[in-house]
């Protein structure tokens, strides 16, 4: 029955510049393709909601309004929806709709907080939300989706989180500090390697690069591997669901290294499609990166250390 | 199996990459090259059937290679981040054997471009390879790199030189390293399997030197650079580093090896001391550091006799002014201080290797090869050593001989001696002393003149001189090494030892002092005494040499004296000393006669004689009796019975064939006595006395008769000699005269009383002839034999014959040319020769001979 009604108004949200605008494609819980429109912190939502009465009929309703709205749908247990953004405006008082009806709107430099994301268990959306009340049945809801991204510059827009001995303190003056990552694992007597990563922060088109020292090999490696893991955590202890997938294996040595070889690492990220770090995303969800280190020895053993880079989007 | 499947696998891929090149598609085609790539992270397949694939991904991956060239061309008119975008994409590949072929393979295409950043390029590969540590993975991507970069090497100014050759070298020490590694991969009892892998690879790792060699000849660089200073100072110093660092055993031969074939002579000429004393002593302790030697002397030995092929034609400009021999001693010596147990075979071909250097470069510094020796002496050849050691030492002493210009130079290198002496095993220093002399007989122009020569040839014939005869091992030698027999059957030699003593003997008459022949005899004097007479058993095969020898030289001094004689000088001292000479050589034969008469009897008589000749042409008079005294020593005690034709078949009717040893030894005195010139008749007529009697006491009648006809002629020439008062009277003529009818009548008389009346009649007609000499009248018309004697005797021939044809049986003669007959053969020989004798005196007396016989 309502599906009937719904059908007698036709309501588009069309975005100014829509065709031009850069679109992502990200995919939906279906699987599907969906392309939707990017929008970045700060700027303004504009475009036109358009109404149209079918087959010329009268329509009455007890007003029209336009929201943005920005929402956090976690699932821990059960779906549980939270608005942390939700801008309206009035586009018509109740009247009514005899023929084809145009309504601008603008949300003017409106804040985004947040990236949108789309996880297994948590999801950040942004989406424009046309509501015409009526008067009997259910309101008239039409929405449209836009994707945000949330732009950064490297040296200070994210607190450092990482275990890392030391941040990067700017990218011109390396040399005031140690810009590189360090460590050191092994087993004692059976391995000891060191590596370097020559920082911990990476934007997503950017390339990790690094080395590895092997300072005392015991065991019979067959080869070595650097893994990207992307971690989504939702909800707060105890009731947190975490959630891991390698997004990237790639293989940096083939072979067993002797005492004293240094291996280099080079990951180009730009190819991959990657997220930047959350953390505590209204105190919903994070999702973090982690880069682990892997090494398969000839009896499939694998030894590994990871350890956390942040991504960041990089204008 | 899991090879053909690879070979399959990347056989479909590559037809689908170029499927996909032709329509276009490079995203797809490379996606089919990463799969046949993956291929190349097999693990189980040898270094073999890894060749074989890496070749098949090598062709394919030339073919991608091309078209991304070509593609490239076309769209040169617009930027060109093509193939830089490319470089990056193919680094996305999640294994990394296919991202490091691919991005060499799109790196190096990338690098053929111009404007490429080429020198990062290539930086960026090298290091991105570390990435592969798997031995034979990393080897064959490493040996891709190097091959595809090889044309593309910048190399336009110093600093991009100074890169490409850090780019090389880093490359062959990981390879090196990789190599190396290889040989500690899976378990232990693979190892033999692991290092015949590592052989096969060898090549892999050796590439890159030569590239190294490639691109140093290739730059031509600024003014003050040098190649050889740049290779001395930058390269050979990392390269050999790594080399000893590897500490590889393999690995240090296999590639010292290449070091030395690839570089230029004159690289190591600058560099000799550095390669020997700083890298070759820190190689490897099993290493055999001889061989490596052996290579380099090698070289500098062909590049010597190349440049000696050169001169004329151009000279080199910067001719390595390098003393070779110092360098390489100081190593070596110091080598043995460090190691004295180095392997005797290794001092070996070190030795060798010097020797063979020495000889080139130094011809005429002897002092190296003496130091060789000495060392050699001193070192090495204190020990117990066996027969493999032997063998060793005697190739280091064989291998100057032909070398040298003259067999002289020996002489120059006491230690040369000293280590020959050092050889215990006689064989060996047989064959060596066979050397020596075999080149000292090849050249026609040696010559031995003074002591010191003499010794210094002798020394090493010593061991020849004293070869036993008699130690051949029958049960090994006889039926494989020719012998004969000897001393009458009781001793066997081989052909060698009958020709080594020859050997020796031309050797005595090399010793010759063209300008004083006093002093030649005494050398040849020197030399019985010091070295010939060390084996009496074997003087007989030398000593005639060195008798003839003196003799030779003796006669020499003859003429020289006799002509001082004419001139009218004082002859005394040369007098004195050709008398003590041939009292020094009589010494000499005695010495033989000593030893060898029981079998050499003949031999030594006829020396004798010959000695008793040239004294009488020297006009020594006793001593020439003297010698001849000596001859009839010898018939008396060893030729009057001699036993050691007892098995010729000896014809007595053969007046010339074979006959007895000592009617033969009659007839050799008699004619020596019928030479002498410068006898007085006194003692002309002992020697001619005895002799007769010796004749007439023969044991058998045909000698008897024959040896006293013979001797007849003796007394003829009697007659004419001067007697002591120098007065050559008629009496004394007549008295010969009658020695001689008495000789012909003795003759005659032994003739008659032979039993057999053939034999009989036959030495009849042999003493008509005899007759017929003496018939002839001197100068006052005398004859010795007159008609009327002849006559007598022709008379007695008849009679003689016409009695046995009486006694011939009629039948018999019938049958006169039956081989069987003996006697009737005989019979008609006999009055055939009787004939021939009638016609000659017949055709002579037309002549106004022979008056008064009757025919």
């Amino acid at each position: 029955m309502s599906i009937f009604f719904k059908t007698s108004l036709d309501i588009e949200i069309r975005l100014d510049n829509e065709d031009n605008r850069k679109h992502v494609e990200v995919k939906t819980a279906q699987g599907r393709l969906e392309k939707l429109p990017v929008y970045k912190d700060g700027e303004s939502v504009k475009g036109n909601v358009i109404i149209r009465t079918k087959e010329g009929k009268k329509v009455e309703h007890f007003g029209i309004k336009v929201q943005l709205l920005g929402v956090i749908e976690t699932n821990i247990d059960g779906l549980v929806t939270s608005e942390f953004l939700s801008l309206a405006t009035e586009l018509s008082a109740p009247a009514q709709l005899t023929h084809q009806e145009t309504y601008p709107f603008e949300f003017k430099n409106v804040e985004k907080q947040y990236e949108s994301y789309r996880g297994k268990n948590a999801r950040l959306r942004y989406f424009i939300k046309v509501n015409v009340s009526k008067k009997s049945s259910s309101d008239i809801i039409r929405e449209k989706e836009l994707w945000v991204y949330q732009f950064s510059s490297p040296p200070t827009s994210l607190p450092a989180v990482n275990n890392a001995p030391e941040k990067s303190n700017s990218q011109n003056t390396p040399s005031t500090s140690t810009p590189t990552v360090k460590m050191d694992v092994g087993i004692e007597d059976c391995l000891h390697i060191e590596f370097e990563y020559l920082k911990s922060r990476f934007s997503l088109k950017d390339v990790i690069i690094g080395r590895i020292y092997f300072l005392l090999v015991r065991l019979k490696i067959k080869h070595m591997e650097l893994s990207l893991i992307k971690r989504e955590t939702v909800g707060v202890p105890p009731n947190q669901i975490v959630d891991s997938e390698t997004l990237i294996r790639f293989e940096i040595m083939d072979g067993a290294p002797i005492k004293g070889e240094t291996i280099p690492i080079r990951l180009f990220l730009g190819g991959f499609d990657l997220i930047p770090t959350y953390k505590d995303i209204n105190k919903k969800f994070s999702t973090r990166t982690y880069l682990s280190l892997v090494l398969i020895d000839e009896d499939s053993r694998r030894y590994f250390k990871q350890s956390e880079i942040i991504l960041y989007r990089e204008e | 199996m899991s090879l053909q499947s690879s070979i399959n696998t990347i056989n479909q891929q590559s037809g689908l990459m170029k499927q996909n090149l032709n329509d276009n598609n490079l995203l797809q085609a490379l996606k089919h090259c990463l799969n046949f790539l993956n291929e190349l992270r097999i693990n189980k397949l040898s270094p073999k059937q890894y060749y074989e694939i890496y070749m098949m991904v090598f062709d394919s991956l030339e073919v991608l290679l091309n078209h991304l060239a070509q593609t490239t061309q076309k769209k040169k008119k617009k930027d060109t981040p093509y193939l830089a975008d490319l470089y990056e994409l193919v680094q996305y590949s999640g294994n990394i054997i296919p991202r490091l072929y691919m991005m060499i393979m799109v790196g190096t295409t990338y690098m053929a471009t111009p404007g490429a950043p080429t020198k990062e390029i290539m930086k960026d590969m090298i290091e991105m390879c570390r990435g592969v540590q798997h031995p034979i993975r990393g080897l064959f991507l490493r040996y891709y790199l190097s091959q595809r970069i090889k044309d593309l090497l910048p190399l336009d100014n110093e600093e991009d030189f100074n890169e490409t050759v850090h780019f090389l070298v880093s490359n062959f020490i990981e390879m090196t390293k990789l190599w190396v590694r290889l040989q500690h991969q899976g378990h232990s009892s693979e190892r033999e399997l692991r290092y015949k892998e590592r052989k096969e690879l060898k090549i892999l790792v050796g590439s890159n030197l030569v590239r190294l060699s490639q691109i140093i000849d290739d730059y031509q660089g600024g003014e003050s650079y040098s190649s050889i200073n740049y290779y001395a100072e930058n390269i050979l110093p990392t390269i050999t580093e790594q080399i000893i660092q590897c500490r590889d055993h393999l690995a240090q031969s296999y590639l010292i090896d290449v070091l030395i074939q690839i570089f230029p002579d004159d690289f190591h000429f600058a560099t000799l001391p550095f390669l020997l004393n700083d890298v070759f002593i820190n190689l490897h302790p099993l290493l055999k550091k001889s061989e490596l030697v052996a290579t380099l002397i090698e070289r500098f030995v062909n590049y010597h006799n190349n440049e000696a092929e050169m001169v004329g034609k151009l000279s080199l400009e910067n001719k390595p002014q390098v003393d070779l021999f110092p360098i390489f001693w100081d190593f070596y010596v110091k080598l043995h201080e460090m190691d004295s147990e180095l392997p005797i075979d290794e001092h070996s071909i070190f030795l060798q290797s010097f020797i063979t250097l020495s000889l080139t470069y130094y011809p005429d510094n002897y002092q190296n090869l003496d130091t060789i020796y000495q060392f050699a002496t001193e070192k090495l050849a204190t020990k117990e050593s066996g027969s493999e050691e032997q063998d060793l030492w005697f190739r280091l002493l064989v291998a100057p001989i032909q070398h040298f210009q003259s067999i002289k130079t020996l002489f120059k290198l006491p230690f040369f001696f000293e280590f020959y002496h050092k050889l215990t095993s006689v064989q060996y220093q047989k064959q060596l002393s066979l050397e020596i002399i075999n080149k000292l007989l090849s050249d026609k122009n040696e010559q031995f003149s003074t002591t010191e020569d003499i010794d210094g040839i002798f020394k090493y014939l010593l061991v020849l001189i004293k070869d036993p005869t008699e130690k051949l091992d029958t049960a090994k030698n006889l039926g494989i090494t020719k012998t004969y027999k000897v001393n009458n059957g009781e001793g066997i030699v081989t052909q060698e030892f009958l020709s080594n003593q020859e050997k020796i003997c031309k050797v005595i008459h090399l010793i010759e002092t063209p300008t004083d022949p006093f002093k030649n005899i005494s050398n040849l004097m020197y030399v019985r005494k010091k070295y010939l007479n060390k084996e009496f058993k074997n003087i007989i095969y030398t000593y005639p040499a060195l008798i003839m020898k003196i003799l030779n030289k003796l006669r020499l001094i003859g003429y020289y004296v006799a002509e001082l004689k004419k001139q009218g000088k004082d002859i005394t001292h040369q007098e004195l000393l050709i008398t003590s000479n041939f009292k020094n050589l009589s010494v000499i034969i005695d010495e033989l006669y000593h030893y060898h008469q029981e079998y050499h009897s003949e031999l030594i008589l006829k020396i004798y004689l010959n000695a008793a000749s040239a004294a009488d042409q020297l006009s020594q008079q006793s001593l020439s009796y003297e010698l001849f005294n000596q001859c009839f020593v010898v018939y008396e005690e060893n030729l009057i019975l001699n036993p050691s034709h007892n098995n010729r078949q000896i014809n007595p009717h053969d007046s010339l064939g074979e006959a007895s040893v000592p009617y033969q030894s009659i007839l050799l005195i008699a004619d020596k006595l019928y030479t002498l010139r410068n006898f007085n008749k006194e003692n002309y007529e002992n020697l001619i006395t005895k002799l007769t009697l010796y004749g007439s006491k023969l044991l058998k009648k045909q000698d008897q008769c024959r040896a006293v006809y013979f001797c007849a002629h003796l007394w003829w020439w009697c007659a004419y000699l001067p007697d002591e008062q120098d007065n050559n009277s008629r009496e004394n003529v007549d008295d010969d005269f009658k020695r001689i009818l008495e000789c012909l009548q003795k003759a005659l008389r032994v003739a008659d009383s032979c039993m057999d009346p053939y034999l009989s009649l036959k030495l009849f007609i042999e003493i008509l002839n005899r007759c017929l000499i003496f018939n002839v009248a001197d100068d006052e018309g005398n004859t010795v034999i007159d008609a009327k004697y002849i006559n007598g005797l022709i008379d007695l021939i008849r009679t003689n014959i016409d009695n046995l044809n009486d006694e011939e049986d009629p039948a018999r003669a019938f049958n006169e040319e039956d081989e069987n007959n003996q006697e009737a053969r005989l019979f008609r020989f006999s009055r055939e020769y009787f004939q021939r004798t009638l016609e000659y005196i017949a055709e002579e007396q037309q002549a106004d001979v022979f008056e008064g016989i009757v025919v």
